[in-house]
């Protein structure tokens, strides 16, 4: 077991709070926050907690995985991706193909495993368990404008083969080069 | 109190940290702790 470390917490200087928006009586959802320069101090909180699609292919997906069959069993869907396309709205028809066509693929901004995924198994009085999963984005090779969704999917675009579980629009917002776009994605199920 | 476990990177060199287990919330409302490797824990 870890104990916190204080010194090292105040070097993180994020300032992510809880997800007090979530209620009991939602299950099996994704819940997204995107913060722009986490921890410097041109931070901003492009948006908090927002509520995901949850898409057919993720949904059967999940059940395959866990109450099924668990075939052709890749991981988990913990591969974060990001997209500037204005049209884009998903909806539970989505799946990889319709992703894939819009989804940003160059300037550091490619779909990547996350940094960080924790499970947090709750508290005896809710058994609210949820799945915290965080990728911090550095725009690298030239400037973004408008991303402005993102989604959770089980595999890299590279592969191929991947699933697209959940996705949600947030207010667009603009990255300059060195510009960094943390993603966090929290996922509940009880 | 909350129980938690998952992967990381090291907040000091960016390894990977497998697999780390804690108990109860974190400070600030912060999601995940901010730790280092084992690597990195000698140095300090
Ligand atoms: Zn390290």
């Amino acid at each position: 077991m870890i104990t916190e470390n204080t010194t090292r917490d105040e070097q993180l200087n994020t300032k992510l709070s809880k997800n007090s928006t979530i209620k009991e009586s939602q299950f099996g959802s994704g819940y997204l926050t995107v913060i722009k320069n986490a921890g410097k101090s041109n931070e901003e909180v492009i948006c908090k907690d927002v509520h995901n699609v949850l898409t057919a292919e993720g949904t059967a997906w999940v059940h395959d995985q866990c109450y099924i069959d668990n075939s052709g069993q890749t991981g988990g869907a913990r591969y974060i991706g990001l997209s500037n396309d204005g049209s884009f709205t998903p909806d539970r028809d989505d799946d990889r193909a319709s992703w894939e066509a819009v989804e940003e693929n160059s300037n550091g901004l490619v779909r990547a495993n996350a940094d960080s995924a924790v499970f947090n198994a709750g508290v005896s009085s809710t058994y609210i368990a949820t799945s915290t999963i965080v990728k911090t984005f550095t725009c690298d090779t030239g400037a973004v404008a408008g991303i402005r969704v993102s989604s959770l999917l089980n595999n890299t675009r590279a592969s191929g083969t991947s699933i697209l579980v959940h996705s949600a629009t947030f207010t667009s917002v603009d990255l300059e080069v060195d510009d960094t776009l943390q993603v966090t994605w929290v996922i509940t199920l009880y | 109190m909350a129980k938690f476990h998952g992967d990381t990177l090291c907040v000091i060199c960016g390894t990977k940290i497998e697999h780390f287990e804690w108990e109860g919330e974190l400070k600030n409302g912060r999601l995940i702790p901010a730790i280092p490797c084992e690597e990195c824990k000698k140095t300090l």
